[in-house]
């Protein structure tokens, strides 16, 4: 219910906002999905990513390469995306989940790094260092001749990153969210039941891989632009970040966050320009001290006084 | 002939990660902290020194003087480190890394201030900065003979003496070592100074190989980090044999396929990780 309500506020922007707040809300939407979709790997899943931000690199150049080569239809570009993402999870995944704790968190380090270094040596395909500049702005089902391109957009992404949402939903809600949770708390006892670990845990990647794809192709159907720091540890942090402010067992505390923080971001970014990077790392350090559960944690114990 | 040069850049490169490495791969096995800001304390290191030296080459003791100096800050900012998680205590494992990341952003987004985002180099010092057999870097040839040195050091007193023994049964059952009486505190905190002290002196030693810019601090953490998960937690030799390992993917591997060089690390990690979740010599936790 409240799911819905917040969809059709959030629909009802574009005549409230104008151009450039609608942008902004845009881009952060994206991030709200791809944060979510990391807190469930980290929240639901307790497996703490430190790598995520690959996963919206590969959606973002799966789309954009599509854009530039195959189609301008951003339905088709997000079905490349997801594939894309679907495909890296599986392959990173396999080995990923097969370790623990800090070793996860050390091989998603590692592999977003390494994908880094795909990225910017392949030059030819992704354009190197420069990125991949040129992608054609993404058609719309013609809708965006008849309305102000912004607006349509934002529409398209909303929808996306409602979607992305209700599967995060459902898979946490359906007996899969149980799973994950169950080889969270006791891997033992879920290997008892008949369950495989890893499969389930692959699964749980393989989700939050996809979705976190589609985010990424609103990303570079946004920007029409994709560069190789879109992968590294800096948005996976970002990201991270967002998950611990947001609460990492919420959905709606981390895009909440996201929103927030991609405002905040990119209002201030003329002002502060690197020196962002200092007062994400100073945010960071204060969740961890402060906000254990983040936001969403504050906002429950309210709940729990009154 | 090329292919010889390039295995011995990989020694090289591996002797530099083995000491950034080794304390990282300590500082887990005791604190049961995996220390995310190990990058920025070899970056801390390289821009102090940077910034003491001017850029420009020195006297060897000088040189010495100011690689010591840049250790003992790496001690002092070791304290810190610890200071700042000891609030954490009883929070999950994750809460602690997390937390050296965030400080680990807070360092080198400091210095990169302080300096500048930019490329810095410093040469090698007077008398290190010439070539052997006719133009191999002789640099090079110290950097493996320092770690060499610094390998047989930390062999020799954690196999060798009392304070060794110390921290190895602190690995293996602090419970235990606290019940005879050993401080088990103050072993710990040791361990983390020197593993901080061994990052920063990493970071000056590899200063004339890998330029001064942002995001050397992730670079090299994440080379650190792979050399600990193909070797196991906690173990010297893992470190050894890993560094060695990502010395050589790195440069040979880097000449024979640029393109391919990214995807092999990711092979080598794979592989070793399919073979034994923990490491080569990584025990089960």
């Amino acid at each position: 219910m409240r799911a819905i309500l917040a969809a059709a506020v959030l629909a009802a922007m574009p005549f409230v906002l104008g151009a450039y707040q609608l942008s902004l809300l845009t881009g952060g939407l994206a991030y709200g999905l791809m944060a979510a979709s990391l807190a469930l790997l980290v929240g639901h899943a307790g497996l703490p990513s430190l790598g995520h931000a690959a996963f919206l690199g590969v959606g973002a150049y799966a789309a954009g390469l599509t854009a530039k080569h195959l189609s301008e239809s951003a339905v088709v570009q997000l079905g490349a995306a997801v594939l894309a993402g679907v495909v890296f999870a599986l392959v990173t995944g396999w080995f990923a989940v097969r370790t623990r704790g800090f070793f996860f968190l050390m091989f998603t380090l590692a592999i977003g790094e390494i994908a880094v270094q795909a990225a910017t040596r392949s030059g030819r395909v992704t354009g190197g260092d420069n990125g991949l500049s040129g992608i054609p702005v993404s058609t719309l089902f013609g809708l965006e001749t008849a309305m102000p391109y912004v607006v349509v957009f934002y529409w398209w992404a909303l929808a996306v990153v409602a979607a992305g949402f209700a599967v995060l939903a459902a898979v946490r809600r359906g007996p899969l969210g149980a799973a994950i949770a169950g080889t969270r708390e006791n891997e033992a006892r879920m290997a008892a039941f008949g369950y495989s670990v890893p499969g389930v845990r692959l699964a749980a990647v393989t989700v939050a891989g996809a979705v976190c794809a589609a985010g990424g192709a609103l990303v570079a159907q946004k920007d029409t632009f994709v560069a190789p720091t879109h992968l590294g540890v800096g948005v996976s942090v970002l990201l991270l970040v967002m998950v611990l402010l947001g609460g990492r067992d919420s959905l709606a505390g981390p895009a909440l966050a996201a929103v927030g923080l991609i405002a905040l971001r990119d209002v201030t970014s003329g002002a502060l320009g690197d020196k962002w990077l200092l007062v994400e790392g100073a945010l960071f350090v204060l969740c961890v001290y402060l906000l254990p559960e983040g936001l969403a944690g504050l906002w429950r114990k309210r709940a729990r006084a009154a | 002939m090329s292919l010889l040069v390039n295995a011995f850049d990989g020694l090289a490169f591996g002797a530099l990660l083995f000491v950034l490495a080794v304390g990282l791969t300590l500082i887990y096995g005791m604190l049961d902290v995996l220390n995310l800001a190990h990058g920025a304390l070899y970056m801390a290191g390289g821009y102090i020194a940077y910034l003491l030296l001017g850029g420009a080459s020195v006297s060897l003791g000088l040189w010495a003087g100011a690689a010591l100096l840049v250790a003992a800050l790496g001690v002092a900012l070791g304290g810190v480190l610890s200071a700042a998680i000891l609030p954490l205590r009883g929070r999950g494992h994750l809460d602690q890394a997390l937390l050296t990341l965030g400080l680990a952003i807070l360092l080198s987004e400091f210095l990169l201030g302080v300096v500048d985002r930019g490329f810095h180099t410093l040469p090698p010092p007077d008398g290190l900065d010439g070539s052997v057999l006719g133009s191999y870097p002789l640099y090079r040839v110290a950097v493996i003979a320092a770690g060499l040195v610094i390998g047989g050091i930390v062999y020799w007193i954690f196999e060798r003496t009392r304070a060794g023994a110390l921290v190895r049964a602190a690995v293996d059952d602090p419970g235990m070592l606290a019940a005879i009486g050993v401080n088990v505190a103050r072993v710990r905190l040791s361990v983390m100074l020197a593993g901080c002290g061994l990052a920063t002196f990493a970071g000056v030693l590899g200063l004339p190989l890998l330029n001064l810019r942002a995001g050397l601090d992730s670079e090299v953490l994440v080379l650190a980090l792979i050399v600990i998960v193909i070797g196991g937690l906690a173990s010297i030799r893992g470190a050894v044999v890993g560094a060695l390992l990502v010395g050589q993917v790195q440069t040979v591997g880097v000449a024979l396929a640029p393109e391919l060089a990214a995807y092999l690390l990711f092979a080598v990690m794979a592989a070793v990780l399919l073979w034994n979740p923990s490491g080569m010599f990584g025990r089960a936790r």
